[in-house]
């Protein structure tokens, strides 16, 4: 069975997104920027068979969401100390906000913890949002 | 600008999704579900309509092609104007999206300023459903008012007069502005609802924090008799509803959208 921490799978899956992955001791780190249209759901980072990361802007907030691939299980929760001012455009806020999450997968081949960055900022109320996405993805050690 | 729209049934979202979305690098725009079909979005060069279709599968229902506006503007405006009625009696537009049918409570958000309440938001949007299910009359108090949007519809719906309290002095203007806009009378105030009572109306909506509804249940008024609650996740409706209970109102309701949650409490 392949490691589902695949940096070669996920270069290939993440190629038409702009993302970048990179092997880690036990993991892997991924990268991708991305302008988004108000309203649009659009993929940011992506694990094959473990996780897609989708960001949607809304006029009311932001929605980051975590998508378990291929039947693994996903716990996730939101960092409530990270700036999360949605709304406020560049003129309002301190740039760029910053969401930060914890993950944690099972049901697959190994359990997997992660931490997932989501950075943003946009210069007009309604203009595309411009996102940067950042995760570690690791293997679980009991002994950690 | 193309535009591909794709009918789907709604249940079948999150699989389409899995399918459409890496081969949509600019994202797919999703409008709000009309008996259980919901419309998919998709502006631009990206994959042709058949390559769409087939990720779509067998969810799909149909299929149109047409051009779009070139300003994202332009196109956001219209996708407001296609939004179903809020509880089916409320439009909350920004100024320039098409106008709702005659008979409907037609609100106009122009100014936010950075506020929370465009309109589109569950909190949002659960607080203006429950509001339609109340007997309007007497003063209400807007807690953590943002835009002002649950002001100006409470006093659109009858009540009066309107208290809009926030911390944040952007919201305050634009509750100001917003209430000048619609028509109706709004006493914006700037507080901090972490400390501060709240005001002896018989009608609060507070659309805040956790925290902050700590503070409120714990200093409310016995005047107060109806409170609607939200701005939490559905993982704290019990601690919220705990510290309701606790100055002697009980739980009638709760909804829950996206993991945001309402709450109905009453004067027992």
């Amino acid at each position: 069975m392949s490691s589902p921490l695949d940096v070669a799978a996920a270069n290939a899956a993440g190629a038409g997104h702009g993302q970048l992955a990179s092997p880690l001791p036990d993991g892997i780190a991924l990268s991708a920027h991305k302008l988004v249209e108000e309203g649009a759901r659009a993929q940011l980072l992506i694990l094959p068979g473990v996780v897609r990361i989708d960001v949607r802007p809304l006029p009311d907030g932001l929605q980051v969401v975590p998508r378990p691939l291929g039947g693994t299980e996903l716990g996730w929760e939101v960092d409530p100390t990270a700036v999360t001012d949605y709304g406020k455009t560049a003129l309002e806020s301190e740039m760029p906000a910053v969401t930060r999450f914890r993950l944690a997968f099972w049901g697959g081949s190994e359990p997997l913890a992660g931490r997932l960055l989501v950075g943003y900022t946009t210069d007009d109320r309604h203009g595309p949002t411009h996102f940067v996405g950042h995760a570690v993805i690791q293997q679980v050690h009991a002994d950690r | 600008m193309r535009h591909v729209a794709l009918t789907i049934r709604e249940a079948d979202l999150d699989e389409v999704l899995d399918r459409l979305l890496p081969i949509v690098p600019q994202g797919v725009h999703l409008h709000p579900a009309v008996d259980g079909r919901l419309e998919l979005a998709v502006y631009g060069d990206a994959p042709a309509r058949a390559g769409l279709e087939a990720a779509a599968g067998e969810s799909l229902l149909s299929s149109g092609e047409a051009e779009a506006s070139d300003d994202p503007d332009e196109r956001r405006l219209a996708a407001i104007g296609r939004r179903p009625p809020i509880g089916g009696r409320i439009v909350v537009r920004p100024e320039g999206a098409p106008a709702p049918a005659p008979g409907l409570i037609d609100i106009v958000i122009n100014d936010t300023g950075g506020a929370f309440g465009a309109g589109t938001h569950p909190t949002t949007v659960l607080c203006l459903e429950a509001l339609l299910g109340l007997e309007p009359g007497g003063a209400f108090a807007d807690l953590g008012c943002g835009t002002g949007v649950l002001a100006i519809v409470a006093g659109k719906l009858g009540w009066g007069p309107l208290i809009a309290i926030d911390h944040e002095p952007a919201a305050l203007h634009a509750t100001d502005a917003n209430a000048r806009r619609n028509g109706v009378e709004v006493d914006a105030l700037q507080g901090d609802l972490a400390e501060l009572p709240p005001p002896p109306a018989p009608t609060i909506a507070a659309n805040v924090p956790l925290k902050v509804h700590e503070n409120l249940a714990a200093q409310l008024a016995p005047e107060s008799r109806v409170v609607l609650v939200s701005g939490i996740v559905d993982d704290h409706v019990g601690a919220v509803t705990e510290a309701y209970e606790a100055a002697g109102l009980r739980l009638v309701d709760t909804a829950v959208v996206r993991n945001w949650a309402a709450a109905l409490l009453v004067r027992a």
